[in-house]
């Protein structure tokens, strides 16, 4: 899995984050490296669709929160690869 | 490197820089820089300033490229100058007609033109790394000899044409234009020819002053409707791109 979108929305399904955390985040877990205008690309667009908003902060470093319409979006587009993968082992297995 | 991407991370529209750009700064404090993350700021910022183009700014930019290469390429092409010689041919017949085309045919023959290239040096840097048949066969596509339609009732009685010669120098076209001339009318009165017309010279070969190749505007023109229909095409497909991303999402 290499959408930006959806690897946003999977890292701040596990809380707040703002951006370098995200980057680290979906490093470690997808094994895949965001680059800082890919990451932004991906914020401002689900941003732009309510899927993700900005947590009031003072720092620089904005932390982001996924919205419940993203929390929705995201499990619809994992419940998707999850068949895709299903289907794919199972017939990789037969 | 990290005073390279902060200057890539300027390239954003300042409407997106208002929102994202202090935080997009705070992560580039953050992260270690490297080339692959300097290329990725440049083309986010060039697709950032691409979706927030309107139609307009998308047709204007493009035309504008589109001139400039034309521009661009018209500087490359080859100057050419062209000197005309206007003939007058009595009487206007099928009889005439086939003269100057036997004339014609005559001055373009290799024995005609050779003696002419060496006269004149002409092609010298084609003469160079071309056999002289090639060389003959380009000064023919710089030679050309048109007959005018038949300007008033009463010039029905005499044909009018034109001998032109292309040449990047415009007084060796002219010089070049005289000998082409001077052929004609030798050849009109050779007795092997057989001819019953009669020759004028009303405007001997002239001396160009403006080049007749490339022409800029029309190469302008050119790049301008090519930036246009490219415009078009680029505002088409930007839009059904943002338009499959929100449908995507």
């Amino acid at each position: 899995m290499s959408d930006p979108s959806l690897l946003v929305l999977s890292s701040l399904a596990g809380g707040d984050k703002h951006g370098y955390a995200m980057m680290e985040d979906i490093e470690l877990f997808a094994g895949v490296h965001l680059g800082p205008g890919t990451l932004y690309g991906a914020i401002t667009r689900l941003e732009e669709r309510g899927w993700i908003r900005a947590v009031d902060s003072k720092d620089r470093r904005q932390p982001y929160t996924i919205t419940g319409a993203g929390r929705q979006y995201l499990r619809d587009q994992l419940a998707n690869l999850n068949r895709v993968v299903r289907a794919g082992l199972r017939r990789l297995n037969a | 490197m990290k005073r390279t991407m902060r200057f890539l991370a300027r390239l954003y529209p300042s409407s997106w820089r208002k929102r994202y750009g202090a935080e997009l700064d705070a992560l580039l404090e953050d992260a270690t820089p490297s080339a692959r993350d300097a290329f990725d700021i440049f083309s986010g910022a060039l697709k950032m300033q691409m979706t927030t183009w309107s139609f307009g700014r998308i047709m204007l930019a493009c035309s504008l490229v589109g001139i400039l290469v034309a521009a661009a390429v018209s500087f490359a092409v080859p100057v050419h100058y062209r000197s005309q010689a206007v003939f007058t041919a009595t009487p206007a017949s099928e009889f005439t007609l086939d003269t100057l085309k036997d004339l014609t045919r005559n001055i373009s023959s290799w024995e005609s033109l050779n003696p002419v290239i060496q006269e004149h040096n002409l092609y010298a840097r084609e003469r160079a790394r071309m056999p002289l048949d090639d060389v003959i066969e380009k000064m023919k596509q710089d030679i050309t000899v048109e007959t005018l339609p038949l300007a008033s009732p009463r010039s029905r009685d005499r044909l009018t044409f034109v001998v032109q010669f292309d040449y990047p120098d415009p007084h060796v076209a002219q010089q070049v234009n005289a000998a082409l001339a001077s052929r004609f009318i030798e050849g009109n009165v050779d007795p092997r020819l057989n001819s019953h017309a009669t020759l004028q010279l009303p405007a001997p070969p002239n001396l160009p002053l403006r080049p007749a190749a490339p022409n800029r505007m029309g190469f302008a023109a050119m790049g301008l409707l090519a930036g246009l229909i490219a415009g078009l095409a680029f505002a088409t497909v930007l839009r059904s791109r943002r338009t499959a991303t929100v449908g995507n999402e």
